[in-house]
Parts: structure tokens; C-alpha cells; sequence
């Protein structure tokens, strides 16, 4: 690691702390005068760095950039081993992730990016992603398993989310089935799942989570056709890089758990938080629109639904809204 | 397992409405299925098959995933891993990934198969040229259902 990435890690480990110019200039084998240059490099970055004299530099907690260094902090023991690539623009970190993950087809890795210019939803929709207020990641895993138990790997993420928001702040995150987190009754983000299958063997070769994350986007910054059904989590002092982390970490757990202990608890909370459960919906089958209710959430995350001439319809796939809407 | 209970078994089969069923013993394993003609009206049939089981299951023999050759030769189909929605291209605005007539190669993207939010691009195992398409885009598809004809090279 640089200079800069060493710095940037003392700085972000003693967040609100005073460290001497001196004891950074030993720690780091460099002059002091060094110190002051990459200090000056990473305030130009945009890094929040308060210098006084006789006290030495401190990292503002309200300081919000991104950064592997940050998020490592937060990262358990076991998840440190992922490398992380921040990037400050890409048009979208799943297709950067995919790029990065057939130049070398074994890594696993996270792209995170401060900006998306072409944020991706499902089917090519946009996902509106401005930067210094978003958190847009994409993890690329190589499971090696068969794709039917990868099925429910969406809700492990969606639940995985809900619940690092619910525990950094004070709100209670909700799930639309399938794949958009929710607060007040506002979309504040979304997951893309994208996996490579090989038809035959019906093997995932890799699969790429992306996740995009409104962490402080004010009202009025959203496109207007969004602005009435787009919110924002808005965490208080919590920082972007903790939040990635917790979610890696509580993903990581979920995800890892090849014994499948937890798999009911998570699809029970997973069921909990839909708020789509007892709702009137519109459904679509082969671009048919049908209307029914939701009556149930079964085992595989699937859609149980009781259409209007009281039929009943699980649905795995296609896209659902509230009726009326 | 005995032929005759094989046979009880695919008779059971026949009229029930589930489409397939596997049963280990300790002389091995019998995997019987059927075409289903119910849409989406069942669960996915291989996720049962997982369901019911504590621990993780290792890929059953896919009967429904491998090549399906023809009396015509050189034909096979490209059958789909999962149930789920068939999507012909990558977003709406652009072109399908394949058209009847594509030549397509080992590890090309033929198709989006989509299951809870999953989004998997199948790839080809074949060397070949599509002859025909037998799903439109956006149908909801089955588990073994035959999506493209191709005449293998």
C-alpha cells in the first residue's frame, strides 16, 4: 500500500482523534513534511482533515468519502480477504463488476462507486445514482452451486439490508417482493442479482449482486418522475463506509451459512417485511396483466397469490404493483 | 427398488399433479419425471426437491437439462435450468441476443432466465445455428422446457 492508503487508515481508525505529525511521520517511516503533503493530497481528494497546531491532523466524523481503508474497519475478520475496489464514477458497478471478473476468472471481489453515470435497474431501467450520497456496490461471487440453490439468494441480500438499516438507525426497513428496500413507504433502493449459468450442468459459473443504496439524496435531488416514490435512508452520523461494511459482513453471514441453519429465520423475516402480504396486486404472466391477492410468502420466497376468480398463482418471477397504483 | 415399483410409482406420477420424483435408496437413485402442462399454477418442482431436503442437495441428474437429439439429426434443443420468465435480450430497447438464423458458439449468452430476481444468462454449450424459438419473450417458462432448436455444427 501507498503513502496515501497507509495515512488514510491511521486517519480513519482514529476518526475524531488528534494524532501528532511526528507520531504519523514514525509510524509511517516518513518526514514530517511527507506527512504534510499526503495530508494535503487527501483534503484535495476531499477528505475532511482538521490540522492544529501542537495537536495534529484529525479525520471529521462527519467526513463521508468512500474508501477501502474505511470500510475495512467495519469488516469482520473473515471478510477481509475480499479485495475492494473504490471507484469515484462508472457507468454502472455491475457491468464494471462483470468486466473485472473475466479478466481473472476465479477472483471474488467488490466494486463500490461513489457515482453511477448509467446505474442499472432490472431490464436496463435506470437507477438514478448522483454522486457523494449513494452507496452502489456489486459483489462478485463464484458459489459453485447448482442455480436452484441460488433461488433465493435476492432475499438473503434484501433481509441482509433490512436489517443493518434497522440496526444503524432508528427506522424499520421493508421489503416490495422481490428485490426493493423500503422506508416509509419510499423506494430507498434496490438489488440487481445477475449470475453467468452454464445451461447444461445448470452450474453458476459467477454471480454479481449489485446493490444500490439512496443513503442521503434530498428530495428535491431526485428526477421528477422518481421525487413522489423515491426516498432516501438518511442515517444521522452513520457513515457510508460502515453501512457497506455491515451489509458485506451480514450478507457474508447469511450467505456463508452452508448448513442452511438460518435459511427459515431469514425467509421469516424476509415474509415480515413485505408489506406486499394481504395487498391487492397486478400481476403479469407472459405480459398479461392479472389482478389477485397476496395471500403468502412460501418457503422459497415465491409469491402466493389468490386471483380474482380464486385461483391460486405462485408467482417466482416477473414484475408485480399495487393495485390501483 | 423393484421394476414393478417403478412402475406403481410412474403410474402415482401420472395422476398426481406433481411432475417429478426422485427417491434414493440404498441401491441408488430413481428420478422419474413428466412434462407439465400446468403453468405456474405449481411450485418449481426442483426447488421442492431442495425444500424437502435438510441439508443442501448436490444438482440432481437434470434430465431435462441435457441435449435432447432428435430423430432428425444434428438437431438438439437448449432446455431451461429453471422455471422462470424468458427474456430474448438484455433490456427492451435492445436486440435479442439471438434471432432464428443466429450462429451462436460455446459460452455465448443465448437468453435472460429470470427467477426471483435472479437474473441468469444462460450460455450456450453448443456450437450451432438457432432453427427456431420456441418461447416469446417475457413467457414464463418451465423447468426442462425446450426454448431453442439448434442444428448442431
Amino acid at each position: 500500500m501507498s503513502l496515501i492508503n497507509n495515512l488514510l487508515s491511521i486517519l480513519e481508525q482514529n476518526r475524531n482523534t488528534y494524532i501528532s505529525g511526528q507520531e504519523l511521520a514514525e509510524k509511517l517511516g516518513v518526514s514530517r513534511t511527507g506527512i504534510w503533503k499526503a495530508i494535503k493530497r487527501l483534503e484535495e481528494d476531499g477528505y475532511m482533515i482538521t490540522g492544529v497546531n501542537n495537536k495534529g491532523y484529525m479525520l471529521s466524523g462527519q467526513s463521508d468519502l468512500i474508501s477501502a481503508e474505511g470500510i475495512s474497519i467495519y469488516l469482520d475478520e473473515v471478510n477481509k480477504k475480499y479485495p475492494i475496489e473504490v471507484f469515484k464514477s462508472v457507468d454502472s458497478t455491475n457491468t464494471m463488476a462483470k468486466k473485472l471478473s473475466l479478466e481473472d476468472k476465479k477472483s471474488e471481489l467488490i466494486i463500490i462507486a461513489d457515482e453511477q453515470t448509467a446505474g442499472r435497474g432490472r431490464m436496463g431501467r435506470n437507477f438514478f445514482s448522483p454522486p457523494k450520497t449513494g452507496i452502489y456496490m456489486s459483489l462478485v461471487l463464484r458459489p459453485n452451486r447448482h442455480i436452484s440453490e441460488l433461488a433465493t439468494i435476492t432475499v438473503k441480500v434484501c433481509v441482509a439490508i433490512c436489517r443493518v438499516i434497522d440496526r444503524l438507525t432508528n427506522l424499520r426497513a421493508e421489503i416490495k417482493w422481490v428485490n426493493d428496500i423500503y422506508i416509509n413507504g419510499k423506494k430507498v433502493g434496490g438489488i440487481l442479482t445477475e449470475a453467468v449459468t452454464d445451461f447444461e450442468s445448470g452450474m453458476v459459473e459467477s454471480v454479481i449482486i449489485g446493490i444500490g443504496l439512496n443513503i442521503k439524496t434530498e428530495d428535491d435531488d431526485f428526477p421528477s418522475e422518481i421525487s413522489s416514490v423515491a426516498g432516501s435512508i438518511f442515517p444521522g452520523n452513520v457513515t457510508r463506509n460502515e453501512i457497506i461494511g455491515e451489509i458485506i459482513n451480514e450478507f457474508m453471514q447469511i450467505y456463508l451459512d452452508v448448513d442452511n441453519d438460518d435459511a427459515s429465520l431469514v425467509m421469516g423475516e424476509y415474509k415480515e417485511r413485505c408489506f406486499l402480504l394481504g395487498r391487492n396486486i397486478n400481476y403479469y404472466i407472459s405480459g398479461k396483466k392479472f389482478e389477485g391477492e397476496v395471500v403468502d410468502i412460501n418457503d422459497l420466497g415465491n409469491l402466493v397469490i389468490v386471483n380474482v376468480t380464486g385461483e391460486k398463482v405462485i408467482l417466482n418471477s416477473g414484475e408485480v404493483t399495487l393495485s390501483g397504483n | 427398488m423393484k421394476l414393478k415399483d417403478i412402475l406403481t410409482l410412474i403410474d402415482r406420477l401420472e395422476d398426481s399433479s406433481i411432475s417429478k420424483l426422485v427417491v434414493e435408496t440404498e441401491e441408488g437413485l430413481v428420478e422419474i419425471s413428466k412434462e407439465s402442462n400446468v403453468v405456474m399454477q405449481s411450485a418449481p418442482v426442483y426447488s421442492q426437491h431442495v425444500a424437502q431436503q435438510a441439508a443442501p442437495v448436490h444438482a440432481p441428474v437434470h434430465s431435462g437439462v441435457v441435449l435432447a437429439p432428435e430423430e432428425e439429426s444434428g438437431i438438439a434443443y437448449i432446455t431451461s435450468p429453471i422455471v422462470g420468465t424468458f427474456y430474448s435480450s438484455s433490456n427492451p430497447a435492445s436486440e435479442p441476443f439471438v434471432k432464428v438464423g443466429s450462429v451462436i458458439e460455446e459460452g455465448q449468452v443465448v437468453c435472460i432466465l429470470e427467477a426471483m430476481k435472479l437474473m441468469n444468462e444462460i450460455e450456450s454449450e453448443l456450437n450451432g445455428e438457432i432453427v427456431e424459438i420456441l418461447v416469446k419473450n417475457e413467457d414464463m417458462v418451465e423447468f426442462g422446457q425446450k426454448i431453442f432448436k439448434v442444428r448442431v455444427k
